[in-house]
């Protein structure tokens, strides 16, 4: 496939539909608020239409290493925002009892104060490692040797238990 | 005998080591108590941390209305096959499309927007069927992990499965073992080894569990007791309460 071939619409779609609910997740985790979430992802996609050359797992990590870099140029704004709608939270749109909302706010609440206690790269190793990708490509989007990135899993992880204080549900 | 480091303990658990060194240490871990100690110190964490960020997909901010409908791809299919003017005007539609998406509030922002709506699924990863492990999504209503049996043997640990969780056990043709969820039971974790599954937190909605007919071994173990085994060219249910042995079989978590 050559720079010119972008893939036409039918496989830009699959990519966005194979990549799209992993990268929402990946994001939402580290930002905090769907608003938010919604702007990187889009943003990410975009620029990936711009990049005819990038396919199947190159294309996947391309975009979860932009939308990181989104996220971290948007990193006071987002904190600020997240700040406020801790604050005043929104009804949520269920008919979750009141007591279980509360709860499972302060469940998210106690992950997301653990996770803020983290550096950019310990949160990005941890939560690439969830999205499923592999040691080398963790190294290459933080930029490491693919034969460390054991042990930095293995220290922020062990760093994230160490602060999380998890509220019993 | 050096120990083994935290980084191989966590790349062992991440099946990230090659089979030689995934082999080399887990002979070490059979033989050294302190290794095999700080190896499930490592399990532990990880299974903190996952439960831990699957705590955030519970945000009910994160949980939009799917769009009725999606319109027709913005990127227009087979733009490149068209002629000379039709490709530039397509191109300058496209880039025009891409820069209008930029633009809080404009119809392709917001529709690329409706089309962005988070999934409980797990990841999505294409994988050659001959790599040992594979995670994969059937359908948009079923995801799961497969994976071939270790020296013929296979084992599927539950973990916090509930008694409102059903689980379906066949036998296949096919080479690779595997679990797949539907209903509420997607929103369940899978860990993967060589020959091993492991699924935390289904507590409600479907598993089906595929066991290789080629297995010389297999079972089925839901929170440290074995409820299925492979016998042969049959499962067996080894439940106190029901002794069932079939090529198909359906039980409950028991409470």
């Amino acid at each position: 496939m050559t720079a010119q071939s972008r893939p036409d619409g039918g496989e830009f779609d699959a990519l966005y539909e194979r990549l799209q609910p992993s990268l929402w997740r990946y994001v939402h985790r580290l930002v905090g608020d769907a608003d938010s979430t919604d702007d990187v992802v889009q943003e990410a996609f975009v620029r990936l239409l711009k990049k005819p050359e990038l396919q199947g797992d190159a294309a996947r990590l391309w975009l979860f290493t932009v939308a990181t870099n989104l996220v971290r140029d948007r990193g006071r704004t987002t904190a600020r925002r997240r700040r406020l709608l801790t604050a005043v939270p929104l009804e949520a749109p269920s008919s979750t009892p009141a007591d279980r909302r509360l709860e499972r706010d302060e469940q998210i609440e106690a992950v997301r104060q653990a996770l803020d206690q983290l550096p950019d790269r310990d949160r990005q190793l941890l939560l690439m490692r969830e999205e499923g990708f592999k040691y080398h490509e963790i190294a290459d989007a933080v930029g490491t040797a693919p034969g460390s990135v054991g042990t930095l899993i293995a220290r922020a992880a062990k760093r994230f238990t160490e602060v999380y204080r998890p509220v019993e549900g | 005998m050096s120990h083994l480091s935290e980084g191989i303990l966590q790349a062992l658990l991440d099946d990230e080591l090659s089979p030689a060194d995934a082999l080399d240490a887990g002979r070490h871990l059979s033989a050294c108590a302190s290794c095999a100690t700080r190896f499930e110190e490592v399990e532990r964490t990880s299974a903190t941390l996952t439960a831990a960020l699957r705590r955030l997909d519970l945000d009910p901010h994160a949980t939009r209305p799917r769009p009725l409908a999606a319109p027709p791809s913005m990127i227009g299919r087979n733009r490149w096959s068209t002629g000379p003017l039709q490709k530039a005007a397509l191109l300058l539609l496209t880039f025009a499309a891409a820069a209008s998406a930029t633009i809080p509030g404009s119809p392709v922002r917001q529709w690329l927007g409706s089309r962005i709506q988070p999934e409980p699924a797990p990841v999505v990863m294409d994988v050659p069927d001959t790599s040992p492990i594979g995670v994969i999504a059937t359908s948009p209503a079923e995801s799961g992990v497969s994976v071939l049996p270790a020296g013929g043997e296979l084992r599927i640990i539950l973990t916090g499965a509930s008694p409102e969780l059903q689980v379906r056990a066949v036998l296949t043709s096919s080479g690779r073992g595997g679990v797949y969820a539907s209903g509420e039971a997607t929103a369940a974790s899978f860990r993967t080894a060589q020959g091993l599954v492991e699924v935390v937190g289904a507590e409600r909605g479907e598993l089906r569990i595929e066991i290789p007919r080629s297995a010389s071994s297999a079972s089925v173990i839901v929170d440290g007791r074995t409820y299925l085994v492979k016998e042969g060219d049959r499962l067996h249910l080894t439940l106190p309460t029901r002794d069932t042995s079939a090529a198909e079989i359906v039980f409950q978590i028991q409470s």
